[in-house]
């Protein structure tokens, strides 16, 4: 079937940002030295026309339908998703403005990059076959890696990015094997046709069970699962921090949306092969970030490990494979960009002169003279605890829910005890904020931006957190996979 | 799948961080928490959520319409009133304690089946006895031991009721019952318990004012209200609760005149205006209903603050005796005031929020052409009036200072904050009541303030004043407690144990000495005191299984090693573990 | 000041006595409720009787000392 005009209006989104990243990258030249900030607005404004055009397709006919002979879905489930991405990806850019000042960041490509990593990401989301979504998987990673080390004075960001590129590429590699042995066994790269090959065949040999592995391994890899999580602390850590914050949430985000396609929708009359495997993987993950993020005194390092720790919580919502349970990763996907993009604009606000701002230390005391401050950092990290009545204590309730309506209780109580656990190293932070005194003058950034961001975090972890309601319900209206 | 949150829920996880905050961010984490759970509540909608199946049996977690969201909310803004009340309580556990109560009386409102109403009622039991407990006074561990026998007897009456009533219908939903199984009767016994009817009242005047001075103020929401929906939802409309209510109303206005102690006043006020409330329901009909929710209602506001002012004073003066108070207008202005407001408001004083709820139940009786309870309650109320608006603000606040009186001030700021908020509701909702009628379960249409009504109310209570005026003189002024229906367990356990200890002596010595330690020299009592709640042993468990974490921790952490070949090597092993356990399970 | 008191306390009371004979009720549920003046009656008579019989049932032994029961 030859692409039509009606594929070409339902990736019209993707058109948009590729386009235009690839355009920006040319007017680079145009702008004199020092102007690069221009090229961040043009890329919030085609996030934005994207977004638009996203929206308005969600109220078309053309939802539901495919595109380019079934490897492209135009459904409820990837429009939320790209909701997640686009606003990663403004957030991102706002705080990077102040940032690429202070650290003396130059090229305007910083923007670009982020907008073709935007764009792989809605690739993936919208994918159903697996090697658009392997395309979209490289198209998101590449540019992620070189900003990574964007910091080319500092050698943690250089050792990241490398690390990151090579891991990366050995756990693609991992994922392609995965993919083509399912090839191999069902004849197919398409979702509907592998899950209708998984539910004739009879028996599964052990040949699948290798797929399956692989295919755990390379999506784990990218949502920072154990053990393929390895990368993401020094990776955290050494990159600049607008990128972490980018790569914490937007990223992560299309990672769990091939992650829960994949498995939900390829690979459910397997369900109870692979049902097990990813419920080790998600308990080991939940343990292991939220304890060691307990010794941690680099800020992004725990932000880092309670990343892992996330990631945990977040596979959990895998296993019931239900539309619940699809609905619960989703709207934990949104609280989770709230919390930790305001988390990190905090980290960013307080990067200033010789101050870095990320060393746990360098907030004790915060509470004396910068109320505000602190008061939004107390919010980001009792969200990120699950402490009612913020967002993120409704995002790990409505996973727990969905887990207990299966029967699956025992997972719900571990949760519950690693979240204690987690409680511990958030609310450190608040205490050493409030309770102490402070050793030093506090400086922080003085920009409109990260304050803006910081105040969309805010809203969003506080609204979602006691109005949940028409979030969780547009959800699961529209974005049903069984 | 939930389209809702629980605010119930909300209050009882939030709870168990409290005691890991201090200082202002602990207050700020109260205050926010609270008023979350407030929010939340408003995102409710009609309908059951939250259906699991457990057993076979459909469990539902959440039942909201009209009736329990009314109470939800009356109970959520009990919550941040009280909290605020109690900001200054140092001691973390006493906070959980609190929040997981006041959760938990939400828990029940909601409940839509017996099984998660009855996980919630023992929730609300085994909470709020800390509340006693955390007095830490001698009186209060005996007091709060009796308690907590008390409502674990409503408990098993309960539970066998609803056990009774599954064999007979085959469903946990809850709904109405009526007395007609003796499993109904049972289940009204175990409300009734809560409700504090006679003759299970004994346990409320005994405990409350035993309480600590903000564990009253959530005491006195909670439990009896509680109690109040689940009757209101489950009994509506039994005659014999008539005639139960308009006892509870006489006998606590009675006993209320009789008491010394401020807080063993409005405790007894508690069992009248209940009274009132169970009066209504087995009145029956939707005017009498809403009569009784509205009512529940306004009491909450009201009663919450009477308890506020008495722990006030007994804050400030270290006594709550009225014998030993007088004077304090002069010394605790604010607290006067808001006191009054309070008082008349449970006098029914046009302007004020009784005005507008209590008069629905008396409408709904009249309209019944019942007699007899009708002016019973009109008695009462009169007597509502002499004791709370005059008796004790003419022994309490005018008069002539005592050597307590003199240490007097007004309490600090946030007991006063929490008061004026609730006297303001109960001024707001005196003046506005429509807004309240329109969260009530049945549509009414009901005009509180009509000459007539103004008229006949203001003769009631001013001819009572006059009354009171020319018979000051011979109030009951004696220090001391009545005698109440719980001399039949306090001395008839103590006579038993007597029979007892004779039929048993001649048996071996050491068995005796055995029985005499244990039950007799107080030895039981000695256990439950020492059963404490200290920071002390919380935080040294909590101090020992942080390090246990934290040691894990740096354990865990050298395998960051920071080299490329290691990472990519522990991808290999995870991917080689991972295969193994494929191959192991199938 | 107590004395002034009580003369507005006995005008509000005439006030209120007046309008009850006065002012028509509303609706007649009960036999007492076409006797003007009822409530004012009923106030005064029952706070007579409540103190006075608070007052009996408190000389009867029902009330007693804090620590009665150890």
């Amino acid at each position: 079937m030859m692409p039509g005009i009606k594929d070409i209006l339902m990736i019209l989104p993707e058109i948009v940002v590729a386009v235009a990243a690839c355009v920006l990258l040319m007017v680079e030249f145009l702008c004199r030295k020092g102007e690069r900030t221009i090229i961040g607005v043009f890329a919030i404004l085609t996030a934005s026309v994207a977004a638009a055009i996203s929206l308005y397709l969600m109220t078309t006919d053309y939802m539901g339908g495919v595109a380019f002979s079934g490897m492209f879905i135009l459904d409820g489930y990837s429009t939320m998703f790209k909701l997640i991405f686009y606003l990663a990806t403004i957030l991102s850019i706002v705080i990077s403005f102040y940032y690429t000042r202070e650290e003396g960041i130059k090229g305007g490509e910083y923007y670009t990059l982020m907008l073709f990593s935007l764009c792989g990401m809605m690739v993936m989301a919208s994918g159903r076959d697996l090697l658009t979504i392997y395309i979209g998987l490289e198209l998101m990673s590449l540019p992620v890696y070189v900003l990574t080390g964007f910091l080319d004075r500092d050698k943690r960001s250089v050792e990241g990015a490398m690390k990151y590129v090579i891991l990366g590429g050995f756990s693609s590699g991992i994922l392609l094997y995965g993919i083509s042995i399912i090839y191999g066994v069902t004849g197919s790269t398409e979702l509907t046709a592998i899950a209708r090959a998984f539910g004739e065949a009879g028996g599964l040999t052990p040949v699948v069970g290798l797929a399956i592995v692989g295919l755990i391994c390379g999506f784990g890899f990218k949502v920072a699962a154990v053990p393929f999580h390895a990368w993401t602390p020094d990776v955290y850590e050494g990159a600049p921090t607008p990128v972490t914050a980018f790569m914490s949430v937007g990223p992560k985000a299309a990672a769990f949306a091939i992650f829960l396609r994949v498995f939900t929708e390829g690979l459910l009359p397997v369900y109870e092969h692979w049902q097990v495997l990813v419920a080790v993987v998600a308990v080991a993950t939940m343990f292991y970030g939220n304890i060691v993020a307990i010794v941690q005194t680099n800020i992004k390092r725990m932000l880092a490990y309670s990343s892992i720790g996330h990631a945990g919580y977040a596979l959990l919502g895998l296993l019931p494979a239900t539309n619940d349970g699809v609905a619960s990763v989703i709207y934990y996907m949104f609280v989770y960009l709230f919390m930790n993009m305001g988390a990190f604009a905090v980290v960013v606000f307080m990067r200033r002169a010789s101050q870095s701002g990320e060393l746990i230390e360098d907030y004790r005391g915060l509470a004396k003279n910068h109320r505000a401050l602190s008061l939004a950092m107390l919010v980001f990290m009792f969200s990120l605890a699950g402490i009612p009545p913020t967002a993120g204590f409704v995002g790990k309730f409505y996973i727990f829910m969905a887990l207990v309506d299966k029967g699956m209780v025992e997972l719900a109580l571990i949760a519950v005890v690693a979240s204690a656990v987690a409680a511990y190293f958030y609310i450190r932070v608040v205490l050493l904020m409030y309770m102490k005194e402070p050793v030093r003058t506090h400086l922080t950034a003085e920009s409109f931006g990260v304050g803006l961001v910081i105040a969309v975090g805010i809203i969003g972890a506080i609204v979602l957190g006691v109005y949940p309601g028409y979030l969780i319900d547009l959800i699961q209206r529209v974005s049903a996979l069984v | 799948m939930p389209q809702w949150l629980h605010p119930g829920m909300v209050l009882i996880a939030g709870a168990f961080v409290v005691p890991f905050l201090r200082g202002s961010v602990r207050q700020f984490y109260l205050v926010f928490l609270t008023t979350g759970a407030l929010f939340t509540m408003t995102g409710l909608t009609e309908g059951v959520y939250g259906v699991l199946h457990i057993l076979h049996e459909e469990v539902a977690f959440t039942r909201v319409d009209k009736l329990s969201l009314v109470f939800g909310y009356v109970f959520s803004v009990a919550a941040i009133i009280a909290t605020i009340y109690s900001l200054n309580e140092e001691r973390g556990w006493h906070h959980t304690a609190a929040l997981v109560y006041a959760g938990s009386a939400i828990g029940v409102v909601f409940a839509g089946d017996f099984v998660t109403l009855f996980v919630f009622w023992e929730f609300m039991a085994f909470s709020s006895v800390f509340l006693i407990l955390l007095r830490k006074e001698e009186e209060s561990y005996n007091a709060a031991y009796r308690y907590i026998l008390v409502h674990v007897f409503g408990g098993l009456c309960l539970v066998a009721g609803f056990k009774l009533l599954f064999m007979e219908t085959h469903s946990i939903e809850f709904a109405r019952i009526g007395i007609d199984s003796l499993g109904g009767m049972l289940v009204l016994t175990g409300f009734l318990v809560n409700a504090a009817a006679l003759p299970f009242n004994a346990w409320l005047p005994d405990s409350y004012p035993r309480a600590t001075l903000g564990g009253a103020v959530f005491m006195s929401v909670f439990t009896t209200k509680s109690a109040v929906y689940a009757l209101i939802r489950g009994f509506e409309g039994t005659d014999v609760l008539i005639w139960l209510g308009i006892i509870m109303a006489v006998y606590g206005v009675l006993y209320a005149m009789m008491e010394n102690d401020i807080r063993r006043v409005m405790a007894y006020s508690i069992i009248s205006q209940v009274g009132y409330m169970v009066a209504g329901i087995g009145v029956g009909g939707e005017l009498a209903v809403n009569g009784v929710t509205a009512h529940a209602f306004s009491h909450i506001l009201y009663k919450g603050l009477l308890f506020m002012a008495a722990g006030s004073v007994l804050f400030v003066t270290g006594t709550a005796r009225m014998t030993e108070l007088g004077g304090l207008r002069t010394r605790m202005p604010i607290t006067f005031i808001l006191y009054m407001i309070g008082a008349l408001s449970i006098s029914a004083v046009p302007l004020f929020s009784g005005f507008v709820t209590k008069s629905i139940i008396f409408e709904a009786v009249a309209q019944k052409h019942l007699a007899y309870p009708y002016l019973l309650l009109m008695l009462a109320a009169a007597g509502t009036f002499l004791y709370t608006a005059l008796k004790i603000p003419y022994l309490v606040f005018l008069g002539t200072e005592k050597p307590a009186s003199r240490k007097a001030h007004d309490p600090p700021a946030n007991m006063t904050m929490a008061m004026v908020i609730a006297a303001g509701l109960c001024v707001l909702l005196g003046l506005f009541p429509q807004p309240l009628y329109g969260l009530l379960p049945h549509g009414m249409d009901f005009h509180p303030y009509t000459v007539d009504h103004i008229v006949s109310t203001l003769s009631l209570l001013g001819f009572a004043l006059l009354g009171f005026v020319l018979l000051k003189g011979r109030l009951v002024r004696i220090p001391g407690i009545n005698i109440d229906t719980d001399i039949f367990y306090r001395f008839g356990g103590r006579a038993f144990l007597w029979i007892a200890r004779k039929v048993f002596t001649t048996t071996d010595d050491f068995v005796s000495g055995l029985y005499q330690r244990v039950f007799l020299n107080g030895g039981w009592l000695v256990a439950v005191r020492s059963w404490r709640f200290d920071a002390g042993v919380i935080d040294g468990i909590v101090n020992g299984v942080a390090n246990f974490f934290v040691g894990l921790g740096q354990a865990l952490r050298r395998f960051q090693t920071g080299m490329l070949p290691d990472y990519a090597l522990s991808i290999l092993i995870g991917l080689f573990v991972i295969l193994n356990l494929f191959f192991l399970l199938f | 000041m107590e004395g002034t008191l009580r003369w507005i306390l006995y005008g509000v009371l005439a006030l209120c006595l007046v309008a009850d004979v006065v002012v028509p009720p509303e609706h007649r549920y009960f036999f007492w409720d076409r006797i003007p003046g009822f409530n004012a009656f009923y106030g005064f008579s029952a706070a007579v009787i409540i103190i006075i019989v608070a007052e009996l049932l408190a000389g009867t032994g029902l009330r007693q000392d804090e620590d009665f029961y150890e």
